[in-house]
């Protein structure tokens, strides 16, 4: 197998399973690949490259202890389509996002989820600028944050409790007032979420600690940004190297065996089930949940994910991956009929639930199915 | 968007039939075993033996694969059947053409019974395969499991087809080559052809399913598909023409491609997230421990290796390994995964979150379930003795073991297709 500085991780852990102890032979930093939990988490949003600044080596260390397994090093091939390379690092370790790529652009852009947490603590990796600053350090708090204008939410409670937090932290920041940052406290750096919010005009700065990762975001500018879907699908002004954010915004710690990760922007994602063509109807689908028309309708990750974004009520989250059948049937029924009509429950499963499917229907709900293929399924239900 | 069909499972009545008869079945075989039990310290090639094992491999394992099938397929190939209603014919021809072939046998008449049986169980068998073929046809689904279903039901076709001539040359002797090697032929193209093919389908769908893996290594199965069909094509001209070498590299073929199966099989179990098994998933995982002796027996008696017993004894006990063995204590230990789901489906779906917590595991009995799969164990073991010490009185022991394992699987599985809901004040 070729693999570059841009090879993930994972897909070398995949091809040779002995490759977690001849990395982790590399660094002491690599060690954690060998908890089966954090390889997982981290392995696939990590490349070589990136690795390799974490790990304070260079990728042709990666090349030199993975040759022998039958890996062959390729120099990295020029990128096409990147405005900035995102992932600079600087010397303590933390890293800057100066510059992104622009809407539509076909990018690949680092994830920032691998800093060396020991090393890194107390230093802001800021991120989401759009050409401010670039030093590490606390100058590059946004003003906001300097002078104590924030408003705190520890999402960790809410993931822990198996709901997704996107909601509510979409309405904490549309109530924030002027000027105002939102602290945003959790166990892992949310990436995804970065990302859409990035689009959605706001700027992020991350500050790893010890054990906790603070993320401050901030509007960049007055205006709002409101999401708008195509009649195919899309978003618009994003392409398919764009369209991981937001389908995954917590990535981690309620998908550890999702295959979809933060940063996969160099490998596609399939946009839709759907056969093109056979996608009206979305706009009207965002516009209000209060008439869904009923039935089962497969739509893409990003539909999907913009549609949970809108509605407007509370969404419960649950996730029936790691169950036998048929609890997976039996859980998502009975969190339905313990749940009020306004809300919403959002499902992630490892396949198409076929046999549940007639049931929900049959029952009155209107069912969103995305299948994003290799045993990551998200279902959107709601009356 | 796209409008999700909804509607994939068969309804019950498709099903149980399958069920039912098959299970019946194989209380019958089992009790064979035990009345008769010097059929398996004989010839292998004679009425009884030819009786019991078309009474096992048609009205046990094809029975219950073809009910089971009839369920798994719009699973598998995410499309409902293309004609539910054709199960209905598939079973009864297969019902009737297997007595009327297994009493054929019994008695060596070769007459109007055989030639009718021959007629319903290539209607049953021609009847199935279309209904398969026409469902796969627009379904893009389905992956390696589809392949290798596809590929088994041309197996069983060729099969049937085999057997219908066999019955032929027995009475008319028309066919240049010895009897005896085709019956090798037709037996493995039967035995690995259509049912361990259709296992391998199958199983790579439903272990990880029932083990709870996920990612499981799909990709690793790819060559046993490549292994198993020429592999068997070769073995079968090796015994048309007559040439070992041919056969002996054919079988080793096949032993690889069912050795990748075996590897899956366990990487599944080592990966499974499950940890604590229930007891069809243990049963399950008796039947591949079991999978090691029919290779294990092949090689010596393809290369003339030593072997504990005479060749016609070893041939007894490698056939009934297979069968007896293997097919069927994954069948036992699968229809405890199947049968009860579709049942509760139909009967629960509607009330679930509603009314008191009903499982698929709740539908029959876990101690009858276990004492099933010990009197197997003990019942095959001694079987397996008795063959190869040649001593009837061991065979007939275990042929009563399994008996006892088989009473205990029919009144399960009846208890499954009879269950009742028990309405609740709440009104469910």
């Amino acid at each position: 197998m070729k693999i570059s500085s841009r090879t993930k991780i994972s897909t070398i852990l995949k091809q040779h399973p002995a490759a977690v102890e001849a990395i982790a032979s590399i660094s002491p930093h690599f060690g954690k690949l060998r908890n089966p939990v954090l390889r997982k988490l981290l392995a696939p949003r990590v490349t070589v490259a990136d690795a390799a600044r974490i790990g304070r080596c260079s990728p042709e260390d990666f090349a030199m202890v993975l040759a022998p397994l039958g890996f062959e090093w390729q120099a990295t091939p020029p990128q096409q389509g990147v405005v900035g390379m995102a992932g600079t690092a600087d010397e303590n370790g933390g890293r800057t996002h100066g510059e992104t790529e622009e809407p539509g652009e076909n990018t690949t852009r680092t994830p920032g989820s691998l800093v060396d947490e020991g090393e890194s603590a107390g230093h802001p990796a800021g991120r989401g600028g759009r050409g401010k600053e670039e030093e590490a350090g606390t100058a590059m708090l946004p003003a906001a944050v300097r002078e104590g204008r924030v408003r705190r939410m520890d999402v960790r409670p809410i993931i822990e409790a198996g709901v997704d937090p996107l909601r509510r932290i979409m309405e904490t920041l549309e109530a924030l007032p002027p000027d105002f940052a939102l602290e945003l406290v959790n166990s892992f750096e949310p990436t995804p979420l970065v990302r859409l919010l990035e689009r959605k005009g706001y700027a992020a700065v991350i500050v790893h600690g010890d054990e906790l990762v603070t993320s401050y975001f901030y509007r960049r500018d007055g205006k709002r940004h409101k999401p708008q879907i195509a009649d195919d699908g899309t978003v618009p002004g994003r392409d398919v190297g764009e369209t991981t954010a937001g389908k995954r915004l917590f990535a981690g710690a309620k998908d550890p065996v999702d295959p979809e990760h933060a940063g996969t922007a160099n490998q596609p994602v399939p946009l839709s089930t759907a056969p093109a063509g056979d996608t009206a109807g979305h706009g009207q689908k965002n516009e209000s949940s209060a008439d869904p028309a009923g039935g089962v309708k497969s739509m893409s990750a990003e539909a999907l994910a913009e549609y949970r974004l809108n509605f407007p009520g509370h969404i419960r989250a649950v996730d029936v991956r790691h169950m036998e059948m048929p609890m997976p049937m039996v859980t998502i029924l009975e969190a339905l009929e313990n749940m009020p009509e306004s809300e919403a429950l959002y499902v992630h499963h490892h396949r198409v639930p076929l046999h549940l499917l007639p049931e929900l229907e049959s029952r009155g709900y209107a069912v969103f199915v995305a299948d994003l293929g290799a045993g990551n399924v998200k279902l959107f239900i709601h009356r | 968007m796209q409008q999700v069909a909804s509607q994939y499972a068969p309804s019950p009545e498709v099903v149980v039939p399958f069920f039912g008869a098959g299970s019946l079945f194989y209380l019958a075989g089992c009790l064979m075993i035990g009345l008769y039990p010097d059929l398996f310290v004989g010839h292998y090639f004679s009425p009884g033996l030819l009786a019991i094992t078309h009474l096992l491999v048609l009205g046990w394992v094809t029975m219950i694969i073809m009910g089971a099938l009839s369920q798994l397929i719009p699973v598998i190939l995410e499309r409902p059947l293309h004609a539910e209603v054709w199960m209905r014919p598939v079973f009864l021809c297969l019902l009737l053409g297997t007595l009327l072939l297994a009493g054929s046998f019994w008695h060596f008449y070769l007459g109007t019974a055989m030639w009718l049986a021959s007629v319903l169980l290539l209607v049953a068998a021609v009847l199935f395969a279309v209904n398969v073929f026409l469902t796969a046809r627009r379904a893009e689904a389905g992956g390696i499991a589809r392949d290798f279903i596809l590929s088994a039901v041309v197996w069983l076709l060729f099969t049937v087809l085999i057997g219908v001539t066999l019955a032929l040359n027995l009475r008319f002797a028309f066919l240049p080559v010895d009897h005896l090697e085709l019956l090798k032929l037709h037996a493995h193209a039967g035995l690995v052809g259509w049912v361990m093919q259709l296992i391998i389908g199958v199983g790579s769908r439903l272990l990880p399913m029932f083990f709870l893996v996920h990612d499981p290594p799909l990709r690793s199965l790819q060559p046993a598909w490549y292994l198993l069909n020429p592999g068997l094509l070769l073995a079968i001209i090796g015994l048309w023409t007559a040439q070992p070498a041919l056969v002996l590299s054919g079988a080793l073929s096949l032993l690889a491609g069912i050795g990748i199966f075996l590897r899956f099989a366990v990487l599944c179990y080592r990966r499974r997230l499950k940890k604590r098994l229930d007891p069809g998933m243990r049963q399950t995982a008796l039947a591949f421990a079991l999978l090691v002796i029919p290779p294990a027996l092949l090689i010596p008696l393809l290369t003339g290796g030593r072997l504990p017993a005479s060749e016609e004894n070893a041939i007894v006990g490698y056939g009934s390994a297979i069968i007896i063995g293997f097919f069927s204590a994954l069948i036992l230990g699968q229809s405890y995964k199947t049968l009860p789901f579709i049942v509760w489906l139909a009967k629960y779906r509607a009330r679930i979150g509603r009314s008191r917590r009903v499982f698929p595991g709740d539908l029959y009995s876990t101690p009858l379930a276990h004492a099933q799969m010990w009197s197997f164990a003990a019942g095959f073991a001694l079987l397996m003795a008795g063959i190869f010490l040649v001593k009837s009185s061991i065979v007939r022991i275990g042929g009563l073991g399994l008996s006892l394992s088989a009473i205990c699987y029919v009144v399960n599985i009846f208890t499954i297709i009879f269950h009742k809901v028990k309405d609740e004040a709440d009104g469910g």
